[in-house]
C-alpha cells in the first residue's frame, strides 16, 4: 500500500494556488479602480481642501506637495508602490497624520466588531439550525424559528442597532450608548451591542444552511447505516451530523465578510465606534481623499483575502476535496 | 414547416437552488433567506397577496398622509418633543414636525427611490445578462463576468461609498432633493451587476432549447431573439429577487442618509430622521419609533412577497 | 406497501426473501429493523416477534439492545452506507465500541477484519471507504454487521452489486459464518440461482406480498404460484441451453396501482376473474410449503 500523497502536492494545491493568484490579481484591479476613482472626482482636490476662499498660489503649493502636478503615470505608480505597505501618504485633513495610522487605529475595532458578531452568530445559530433540522416534533419548531429569521431579515442592521441601544442602553441603563472603552473590560461592554446588531444579519443565514446541512447529512445513508448497527444517536449527532454542517458554514462566512463590513460601517455610526467606517464615512464627507483610497482598499483587500482563506480552511478540512485524484 | 416557438411557460433551470451559499456574495443576503415559511404555511398566492397589499397600503398611505393629514411634514411649531397624543399620533419631533406626517413623507421618497433604483438596474442587468449570454463573440463572456464578479465581492458600502465620492455627494439636480442624484446613480451602477449574473444563468440555461435554435435557423437576430423570447422570461424569474432587493436597496439608502452622504436633511428621509431622533433617544424616542416601524413593515411586505413570489415560481417550474 | 407479509425463521436457518425489484423487500427488512419510520412510513396491523420480543412500535430501549446486538444489517449499497470522510478502522471501531464499550477496539477490528477474510487487516483500516474494492468494502460491511456478534444477519441484496466469483466468495463466508456460530440469515435478492445454492428455505414476494414460500427445496422443484414459476423459468441455465428464455411480461405494479385481488393477477396467464376480485390468502405453517393463489388453493 502506497503512502498517501500529501496535501500539497496534489490538485488541491494547484487549485489554491490559482486561487491565490486570483486574488492577487482582484487586488490589483481594485487598487487600480480605486486610483482612477479618485482621479475621475471634478474639481480639485487641493482646492477642496483649502475651501473656497484659498489663493491660486496656496492651491498650487498644495498640489505639488500632495503630488498632484505629476503626470498621471508617475501618480499611478507612486501609488501602486505604496498599496503593499499600505503607505497612502498623508490625512488631507488632519496635518501630518499618515493614513496608515489612521487604518490601523481604526482597523482593530472593525475587526473586533466583526469577528465578535460572527461568533455571536454562530454561537446562537448552530444550535438553533441543528435544533429546527432534527427536533422530533420538526414542523413546529422548524417554523418558528425560521418565521423569527424571516422578521430578522426585513430589518436592516441598523435599525436593529437603533432598537437596541433605545432598548438596552437608555431604558434599562445595561449597556454603554456608544463610543470605545478603554482596557479590555471596557471595551467588551461597548463591544456587546453593536455586535449583537451586526449578528442580526448573520444569524439567519447561519441557521438556515446548518438547518439544511443537516437534514441533508441526516438522510445520508451512512446515518442510517450506523443507525441499524446500534450507534446512539447522540454520537451520531456529534461525530457523523455537526461536523458536515459546519463545512458549509466556512464557505458562507468567506462570502458574507464583504457585507458584515458594510454593515459594520452603520454600525459603527450608530455606536460612535472609532472603526474603520467611522473613518471612511467621515473622510467622504470631508473628501478626504487619501484617507478614502486607504481605507477602500483595506476594505476591499480584507474581503478578498477573507474569501481566499475561506476557501484554503474548506480544502484544508473535507478531506473529499482533498482527495479529488 | 417550421413548428411554432416552445411550451408556453418553459421550465428553466432552477434558480442555483442547489448551491444556494455559493452564489450568494455580499449583498446577496436577502435571496436566501426567504426560506418559504410564509407561503408553506398559507400559500405562495396568499403570499404575494399579503405581502404585495402591505406595500400597497404602504405606498397609499405614503401618499395619502402628507397631503390629507392635518399637519404638513415640513410645518414647524412650537410644540416641540411632544409625545404621541390623538392630535400627534407619532409625536413631534425637535422642530415641532408631526412625526406621522414626515415618516410617510419620508416612506414616499425611499420606496419610489428603491423601487426605481430595483426598476433600474433590474431591467439594464437582465438585458445585460442575457445579452452575454446569448452573444456570439465568446470573449465578451468572460470579460463581463469577471467584472461583475470584482464588483460583487466588494463590501458594497464601500463601493456606493467611493461612487458616491466620485459623483459628489452634495449635488442636487433639478427637483430631486439634494443628495439624491449620487444616490441614485451610484446605487443602479453597482446593483445591476446582481441582476446580470441571475440573467445569464437563467438565459444560457434556456439558449439551447429548441424554439431559440429553431428561430436562429429562421434568421431571427440575436437581439429579436434575445428580447421577445428570452428576456421576458427571465424576468420573470428574476422579480422575486428584484423585489429582495428593494428590501436590500432601501436599508442601504437609509444607511446612507443616517451616515450622512445620502439624502441631506432637511429632505424627510428614513435614515435622516433616525439619525435626528438618535440624539433624542432618551428625551423623545418616538422620534425613533415611526420610522422605524415604517420601515420595517414595509420591509417585512416585501419579504412576504418575494416569497410568495418565489413559491410561484417553484411551483410553476413543476 | 406491504400487505400479507408472513414468514419466520429458526435460530441457524437461512431464508431467503426473494422478488423483484419493487417487491416490497427492502421495506420488509426496513420493518425488521425499526427504520420504517424514518421515511415516515408506520406499521398498521400486524407484528415482528424476535425471539419473544416485539419490535412494532417498539420503545428506543429496546431498540438498543436489539440493533447491531441481536439484529445486524448488512444494507444494499456499500459505499453510500459508509461515511465517506471517516477511515474504515475508525468507523469499525466506533461500532464496536457502541455495541462492546469494554472491548479493545482496535484488536477486536483486527479480529473481525480476519473473520471476513480480509488480507492486510491492519492496512485496511487505515483506508477510507473508497479506496477499497466492492468486495472488500462488502466484507468491511459484514465485519460490521458482526461486530456485535448478531444472532440474525439481514443481508439486503448483498451481493448484487459484485462479480459473480467475489459473489461466491461473500456467500461462502457467510455459509461458513453460519456454520461456526449458529447465525441465522434473512438472504434478500431476487437472484434464484444464488437461493439454490445457499438457503434453507424461501419466501417468494411480489408486490408487497409473500406469494409462496417453504423450503427451498420443495418451492423450487414444486413451485405452485404462477409467478414462482415464470421465475423459474425465466433463469438461464446451463441445461436448457437451447430453450427460449421466458421473461415474464409487464412490469411489477406500484403500490398506488395494485388492484383489489391477486396482485400477479394483470400478469398472470392462468388469472380467472375470481384472481381479480378477491386477495387470495397465504397459510404459512413451519416448514411446509405455503403458496398463495387461489389455483393452488383448489389443488
Amino acid at each position: 500500500m502506497n503512502r498517501r500523497p500529501s496535501v500539497l502536492a496534489g490538485p488541491a494545491a494547484r487549485d489554491l494556488a490559482r486561487k491565490v493568484a486570483q486574488a492577487v490579481s482582484v487586488m490589483l484591479l481594485v487598487s487600480i479602480t480605486v486610483f482612477f476613482a479618485m482621479r475621475l472626482i471634478p474639481g480639485n482636490p487641493a482646492k477642496d481642501v483649502l475651501g473656497n476662499k484659498a489663493t491660486p498660489v496656496a492651491v498650487a503649493a498644495l498640489d505639488q506637495r500632495l503630488g498632484l502636478d505629476r503626470p498621471l503615470i508617475a501618480q499611478f505608480w507612486s501609488f501602486l508602490k505604496g498599496v503593499p505597505t499600505l503607505s497612502f501618504g498623508n490625512s488631507l485633513v488632519e496635518e501630518g497624520v499618515s493614513v496608515r495610522h489612521i487604518i490601523f487605529d481604526g482597523l482593530g475595532v472593525t475587526a473586533l466588531v466583526v469577528t465578535a458578531s460572527t461568533a455571536m452568530s454562530l454561537v446562537v445559530g448552530v444550535p438553533l439550525g441543528l435544533w429546527a433540522a432534527l427536533a422530533r416534533r420538526q414542523q413546529v419548531v422548524s417554523h418558528s424559528v425560521q418565521s423569527v429569521a424571516v422578521v430578522l431579515l426585513a430589518a436592516p442592521p441598523f435599525l436593529i442597532g437603533l432598537l437596541l441601544i433605545f432598548a438596552f442602553s437608555v431604558k434599562l441603563g445595561l449597556f454603554p450608548v456608544g463610543g470605545w472603552g478603554k482596557g479590555l473590560g471596557s471595551d467588551l461592554s461597548h463591544l456587546a451591542l453593536p455586535a449583537v446588531a451586526l449578528s442580526g444579519y448573520l444569524i439567519p443565514l447561519v441557521i438556515r444552511t446548518v438547518r439544511q446541512a443537516a437534514l441533508d447529512a441526516s438522510r445520508e445513508l451512512y446515518v442510517e447505516a450506523s443507525i441499524a448497527r446500534g450507534i446512539s444517536s447522540r454520537s451520531i449527532m456529534y461525530k457523523q451530523i455537526l461536523p458536515n454542517s459546519l463545512l458549509p458554514l466556512i464557505t458562507l462566512i468567506g462570502l458574507n465578510v464583504g457585507t458584515l463590513i458594510s454593515g459594520a460601517i452603520v454600525i459603527e455610526a450608530i455606536f460612535a465606534l472609532p472603526g474603520l467606517g467611522t473613518a471612511l464615512y467621515q473622510a467622504v464627507n470631508a473628501l478626504n481623499y487619501t484617507v478614502i483610497e486607504g481605507c477602500a482598499i483595506i476594505a476591499a483587500f480584507s474581503v478578498v483575502i477573507a474569501n481566499l482563506s475561506a476557501d484554503a480552511l474548506y480544502i484544508l478540512v473535507d478531506p473529499r476535496v482533498r482527495r479529488q485524484a | 414547416m417550421m413548428a411554432q416557438g416552445g411550451p408556453l411557460e418553459p421550465a428553466v433551470a432552477p434558480l442555483m437552488e442547489a448551491a444556494p451559499i455559493a452564489v450568494s456574495a455580499g449583498r446577496n443576503r436577502v435571496a436566501w433567506l426567504v426560506s418559504h415559511r410564509f407561503s408553506r404555511r398559507w400559500g405562495a398566492s396568499r403570499a404575494i397577496l399579503f405581502g404585495g397589499g402591505g406595500l400597497a397600503a404602504m405606498c397609499l398611505l405614503c401618499i395619502a398622509v402628507p397631503l390629507l393629514w392635518a399637519y404638513k411634514p415640513d410645518a414647524m411649531s412650537a410644540l416641540a418633543l411632544q409625545g404621541p397624543s390623538s392630535a400627534h399620533p407619532f409625536g413631534t419631533d425637535e422642530l415641532g414636525r408631526d412625526v406621522m406626517a414626515r415618516a410617510f413623507d419620508a416612506g414616499r421618497l425611499d420606496i419610489s427611490v428603491a423601487l426605481f433604483v430595483v426598476a433600474v438596474s433590474s431591467i439594464v442587468g437582465t438585458a445585460i445578462g442575457s445579452g452575454v449570454a446569448l452573444t456570439a463573440q465568446r470573449w465578451i463572456d468572460p470579460v463581463v463576468m469577471r467584472l461583475v464578479d470584482a464588483l460583487i465581492a466588494f463590501p458594497y458600502l464601500v463601493i456606493l461609498l467611493l461612487l458616491v465620492t466620485v459623483i459628489g455627494p452634495g449635488r442636487h439636480l433639478g427637483f430631486l432633493p439634494s443628495g439624491l442624484p449620487a444616490i441614485l446613480i451610484s446605487f443602479v451602477c453597482l446593483d445591476w451587476t446582481f441582476y446580470s449574473r441571475l440573467a445569464r444563468g437563467q438565459a444560457m440555461s434556456l439558449r439551447d432549447r429548441e424554439y431559440v435554435l429553431a428561430a436562429r435557423l429562421a434568421g431571427f437576430s440575436n437581439t429579436r431573439i434575445l428580447v421577445r423570447h428570452i428576456i421576458p422570461i427571465v424576468f420573470r424569474q428574476i422579480l422575486a429577487y428584484a423585489v429582495l432587493d428593494a428590501i436590500v436597496t432601501m436599508g442601504a439608502l437609509a444607511s446612507f442618509s443616517f451616515l450622512g452622504v445620502g439624502v441631506q436633511p432637511p429632505t424627510a428621509e428614513w435614515g435622516n430622521m433616525m439619525f435626528d431622533a438618535q440624539s433624542y433617544i432618551s428625551t423623545a424616542p418616538w422620534m425613533l419609533i415611526g420610522p422605524a416601524v415604517l420601515l420595517a413593515v414595509t420591509g417585512l411586505s416585501l419579504s412576504v412577497l418575494a416569497d410568495g413570489l418565489l413559491a410561484k415560481g417553484a411551483g410553476d417550474r413543476r | 406497501m406491504l400487505q400479507d407479509v408472513s414468514f419466520s425463521i429458526a435460530n441457524g436457518e437461512c431464508l431467503a426473501l426473494v422478488g423483484e425489484t419493487g417487491s416490497g423487500k427492502t421495506m420488509t427488512t426496513r420493518v425488521i429493523t425499526g427504520l420504517v419510520g424514518r421515511s415516515g412510513g408506520r406499521v398498521v396491523n400486524g407484528s415482528v416477534v424476535f425471539d419473544g420480543l416485539s419490535l412494532v412500535d417498539a420503545p428506543a430501549a429496546t431498540w438498543k439492545q436489539v440493533r447491531g446486538r441481536r439484529i445486524a444489517l448488512v444494507p444494499q449499497s456499500s459505499l453510500a452506507s459508509l461515511n465517506p470522510v471517516i477511515k474504515v478502522g475508525n468507523q469499525l471501531r466506533e461500532t464496536i465500541k457502541a455495541l462492546n464499550p469494554h472491548l479493545e477496539t482496535r484488536k477486536r477490528s483486527i479480529e473481525l477484519l480476519e473473520m471476513v477474510r480480509l488480507p492486510k487487516a491492519a492496512d485496511v483500516m487505515r483506508l477510507y471507504p473508497h479506496e477499497l474494492s466492492g468486495g472488500m468494502r462488502q466484507r468491511v460491511m459484514i465485519a460490521l454487521a458482526l461486530a456485535g456478534d448478531p444472532e440474525l444477519l439481514i443481508a439486503d441484496e448483498a451481493t448484487t452489486a459484485l462479480d459473480t466469483t467475489i459473489q461466491r466468495g461473500i456467500l461462502d463466508l457467510i455459509s461458513e459464518l453460519r456454520s461456526t456460530s449458529g447465525l441465522a440469515v434473512l438472504f434478500v435478492t431476487h437472484d434464484l440461482g444464488l437461493v439454490r445454492r445457499f438457503t434453507d428455505s424461501v419466501a417468494v414476494m411480489y408486490a408487497g406480498t409473500v406469494v409462496e414460500s417453504g423450503p427451498t427445496a420443495t418451492v423450487l422443484e414444486h413451485a405452485s404460484h404462477p409467478y414462482t414459476r415464470a421465475l423459474l423459468a425465466s433463469i438461464p441455465s446451463v441445461e436448457r441451453r437451447d430453450a427460449p428464455l421466458l421473461p415474464v411480461p409487464g412490469l411489477c405494479p406500484a403500490p398506488h396501482e395494485r388492484g383489489a385481488g391477486c396482485g400477479f393477477a394483470p400478469r398472470c396467464n392462468q388469472a380467472e376473474a375470481r384472481c381479480h376480485e378477491q386477495r387470495p390468502v397465504l397459510e404459512v405453517e413451519r416448514g411446509e410449503h405455503s403458496v398463495s393463489c387461489w389455483l393452488a388453493v383448489t389443488k
